[in-house]
């Protein structure tokens, strides 16, 4: 068709103008009437991109850990599985690592102090993730799993038993001396008792004189084959360890909806759990250190938490990076499997600084609903006391606080803990890695 | 006439890719403060990204655009706004070329902007420069 009369086009362009705007009109007007249904709100291309960064489909792929041949080995996790569970790994027979790191409560235990033998002074962290995590407990005083496994064993507040106990269970349990010949190396004969003592170990501050003694008693070269035995052990323990990882929220199915252009999908979360994450990314600045799929910079922040009444300042990261440069199962140790120059994190690890003073692990938030009660020591009971923590935080005794004031209003701290628990999800492994192997029927020709 | 049209185009392309270059934080390259070296660093990771290991190489030249070999190169630097350093201890770990050095263990661990100090001395010459990095 050709428009040649002046009047015709113009009314012509009158007409598709006409229908535009209809057009145009109708959409917006579904647009709104959508948006009466659920929460669609506008985010600005750069909100996007944080909310993207948050998403567990940008997680990378799990770090190798050079340190731990064994690491990626899925018999070795069976045996971790069976020691983690295991109460005979203590002084008493009544304390496992699933005691502080029970499944039921995300690996950690609802207690305000790790309690086994006797109480801590840290509160339980989650294991799940852990695997990401260059520096493990508190105060990062540990670079890999394995070694972080080690620490409660031999602690007498926790485990309080000691390594040459641990190496003669793995030699006299059948199962446990089949498997770990399997993996490593038949254990040699241990039968001696003078050379190869019921309870034997370096012990830490407080240990057992009698164990201290009997371990400075034994020959060196004895010393490093129980010693190479027991960091196997938390090299199993590691690799059970690294399986646990949080499955993907519904945080995570709404930045997905996001993504997909999902409209009619994103009522997944409610207007407040939104304003929560609006919240979370913007004015309350939590994106700040809780940042990537895994809500933790993996770095250390002293945010002013509040001794507990009658207890010492806690240092935390200006002790533990002293400690874990000088640990004997650290990335470079001889029962490390790296080579030095994997161990790049030890290697540029921060040892002085005013930012470590009474800094902490900042954790990941994934499942946080489910690890109360809050911070190093357990000093704030529940997620309101988390929030009016960081609504206004106290001033630190030393170091430097990271937190200001953030002045928001009570509904908003609660939209905040709205959009916490939209990180609660499973753990994204099968159920058998998360049960007590007590009922497991065993075959010792086959290991199963 | 149609060639008036496309040249303002063109202009507008070629000015928008300039700035798009400028802003590119993997390679920059300053003047230190007395004016004794230009610097240009180099991330070896790109784009840069938090909570990774970075390393960057250096090349420094004197005033005549001459190597500047054997220097002593001081890593510093931070959060500023936040009043913290690098997660990690940075430092020199060796002169790769004659002029080119390795910087190796930054860390960002967070968004926000982020400064590099580098402290060179050379033939009895310390000078600094500062880069600037907006993660």
């Amino acid at each position: 068709m050709t428009l040649r009369h002046p009047d015709m086009l113009k009314k012509t362009v009158i007409l598709a103008a006409i229908l535009a705007a209809l057009s145009v009109g109708a959409k917006e007007a579904y647009r709104w009437h959508e948006s009466q249904q659920y929460p669609n709100p506008y985010w600005t291309s750069k909100e996007r991109l944080a909310i993207e960064s948050l998403w567990l489909d940008r997680l990378h792929s799990l770090p190798e850990d050079p340190s731990n041949q064994v690491a990626d080995n899925t018999e070795a996790a069976e045996f971790g599985r069976l020691l983690f569970f295991d109460k005979r790994l203590s002084v008493n027979g009544e304390v496992a690592c699933a005691t502080c790191h029970d499944p039921e409560k995300y690996f950690t235990d609802g207690k305000t102090l790790a309690t086994g033998i006797g109480v801590t002074s840290r509160n339980s962290p989650s294991i799940v993730a852990s695997a990401y995590q260059p520096f493990i407990f508190w105060d990062g005083r540990a670079d890999s799993q394995w070694a972080q496994a080690l620490g409660p064993l031999e602690s007498d507040v926790e485990h309080g038993g000691s390594r040459m106990q641990y190496v003669h269970l793995i030699a006299n349990d059948p199962v446990y001396r089949k498997r770990y010949h399997a993996l490593f190396s038949a254990i040699p004969d241990l039968t001696d008792t003078d050379r190869f003592p019921a309870r034997a170990g370096p012990g830490s501050r407080d240990t057992d004189t009698e164990i201290t003694a009997a371990w400075q008693a034994m020959r060196e070269q004895d010393k490093k084959l129980v010693s190479q035995i027991y960091a196997n052990i938390g090299k199993v323990i590691a690799a059970y360890e690294r399986l646990m990882m949080p499955a993907p929220s519904r945080f995570d199915h709404y930045v997905q909806s996001l993504k997909d252009n999902s409209s009619q999908r994103l009522n997944i979360l409610s207007r407040d759990e939104v304003a929560g994450l609006r919240l979370f990314i913007g004015k309350a600045r939590c994106i700040e250190c809780h940042n990537g799929p895994l809500f933790s910079n993996d770095s250390f922040a002293n945010i002013g938490t509040p001794t507990p009444k009658g207890k010492v300042y806690d240092f935390g990261r200006s002790r533990g990076a002293l400690e874990v440069v000088k640990s004997e199962f650290n990335c470079n140790s001889e029962y490390s499997d790296a080579q030095m120059h994997e161990c790049s994190e030890l290697r540029f690890i921060k040892l002085v600084g005013d930012d470590l003073i009474g800094a902490f692990k900042v954790p990941g938030l994934r499942n946080t609903s489910k690890t109360a009660p809050y911070m190093h020591a357990g000093q704030l009971k529940d997620l309101d006391d988390v929030m009016d923590h960081y609504n206004n935080p106290p001033i630190t005794p030393f170091g430097h606080n990271m937190l200001t004031k953030l002045e928001l209003e009570p509904h908003q701290l609660k939209q905040i803990i709205a959009f916490l628990h939209t990180l609660d999800s499973r753990i994204d492994v099968e159920n058998h890695w998360l049960t007590s192997p007590e009922n497991d029927q065993y075959d010792l020709a086959t290991n199963r | 006439m149609k060639y008036k049209v496309i040249w303002p185009l063109i202009l507008l392309f070629i000015s928008l890719n300039l700035h798009a270059s400028a802003k590119d934080q993997t390679r920059q390259t300053r003047i230190s403060t007395n004016g004794d070296y230009t610097v240009t660093v180099e991330s070896w990771l790109q784009p840069l990204r938090i909570g990774r290991m970075h390393a960057w190489t250096a090349e420094i030249k004197d005033a005549e655009g001459k190597p500047v070999k054997n220097a002593k190169i001081k890593i510093g630097g931070g959060m500023p706004i936040h009043n913290h350093g690098f997660p990690t201890e940075p430092i020199m770990t060796r002169q790769i070329e004659p002029g080119t050095y390795l910087l190796e263990g930054f860390k960002f661990s967070m968004a926000g902007p982020w400064v590099i100090f580098l402290d060179i001395s050379a033939d009895k010459i310390t000078d600094s420069v500062a880069f600037d990095i907006d993660m």
